[in-house]
């Protein structure tokens, strides 16, 4: 079959379609003016929910009645959490202002790769994040934790082993595999769309 | 100042000129009918979304490409159908069953089947081809440089003749 047939039955379904579609204005004007929420983008509504990280985190602390003791276990602990905390939210922050910067009137190549490029921000801050979360955590512990019993018997050091043994093991995979490979993977992506922009 | 309510109805007319660009792009993108208008309604939405932004610095078949395009190739289908809101017209929808039926119309879905088998760079590229664009507007839907529009065209049509041949066999 050559192009040129294929040509003229599209042209052919191009005039068929201009003539049989119709509006129906009054229910698409509802729609438009009824579902604000509708109007932003999946990318936008993973952005702004991991805004909320503050309010969930206190909502928590409220519901499970979490007591605080100010003592030098507290300031330390604190000393590591919220530096770590107000980092990672930062980041959440800028990424959802980056995402609200998606402009889909741009040409199909840019926002391919500022998508691209998005990724691979959340990819790094993930990343980081994954290595500031153990010190959070023990800053967290040290905020709440009034006094460290410390006992080296079998039965309180194997919760503790099997918590670090599950998050090295989940460090391990995350970074070797699926990081790793989706980094390599966006950078291919960009060369590529930046050789095609390039005449 | 253009009034909310003015705003709307250039809004409707343009849409009313151009749904077929729409549902031509949604229809290539797509995989079931319930996907396909999923897909009409994000399109329209983030036209109206950009609609107020859109400054006339380039043509308004452009705009509409760039974003039907965009939002084709960024979405992810949900599950939850919304309410119908065009008649991708009575005689569309049937004529869609039609299509698949009657032999001289076959031929749109067999070329929509071709269409499917390339990446969403390439579909994009010869949709914008057999609407009739030139290279020029290509590569400014696009953002391809015009050199590698013409290019990834001749390859394109290549595949696509192949594909059809063996479609039309089959």
């Amino acid at each position: 079959m050559e192009l040129l047939e294929l040509q003229n039955m599209w042209q052919e379904y191009d005039k068929r379609l201009s003539e049989n579609t119709r509006l129906n204005k009054e229910i698409l004007r509802l729609m438009l003016l009824s579902k604000p929420q509708k109007k932003l983008n999946w990318i936008q509504i993973k952005a702004g929910l991991s805004t909320l990280s503050p309010i969930v985190f206190v909502t928590l602390l409220l519901v499970l009645d979490v007591q605080f003791k100010i003592s030098t276990y507290f300031y330390i602990g604190l000393g590591l959490f919220l530096p770590i905390y107000a980092i990672t939210y930062f980041w959440d922050i800028r990424y959802f202002n980056l995402t609200r910067d998606i402009n889909f009137s741009m040409p199909v190549l840019s926002i391919k790769k500022t998508i691209a490029e998005l990724e691979k921000y959340k990819i790094k801050t993930t990343r980081i994040r994954y290595l500031l979360m153990p010190i959070a955590i023990i800053g967290f512990l040290l905020m709440i934790i009034h006094s460290i019993p410390i006992s080296f018997n079998f039965v309180s050091l194997l919760p503790l082993f099997l918590i670090i043994l599950v998050f090295i093991s989940s460090m391990y995979f995350t970074f070797k595999y699926s990081i790793y490979e989706r980094f390599k993977m966006l950078n291919k992506d960009i060369d590529e769309i930046e050789q095609l922009e390039k005449e | 100042m253009m009034t909310d309510n003015r705003q709307e109805e250039q809004f409707l007319d343009i849409l009313e000129k151009n749904i077929g660009i729409i549902i031509k792009i949604a229809r290539a993108y797509s995989k079931t009918v319930h996907d396909k208008e999923d897909l009409i309604n994000d399109i329209t939405l983030e036209l109206w979304k950009s609609f107020g932004r859109f400054k006339g610095d380039s043509k308004i078949s452009t705009w509409i490409y760039r974003v039907a395009l965009n939002t084709s190739m960024n979405s992810r289908r949900k599950k939850e159908k919304d309410k119908l809101f065009f008649l991708d017209d009575l005689k569309q929808v049937e004529s869609q069953s039609w299509i698949i039926e009657q032999p001289d119309s076959s031929h749109s879905e067999i070329l929509y089947q071709c269409i499917d088998e390339l990446n969403q760079l390439n579909k994009a590229i010869i949709l914008l081809y057999l609407d009739g664009n030139s290279y020029d507007e290509i590569s400014d839907i696009t953002g391809v440089s015009k050199t590698n529009v013409g290019t990834r065209i001749n390859r394109i049509k290549e595949q696509i003749r192949n594909l059809a041949t063996i479609k039309i066999e089959e």
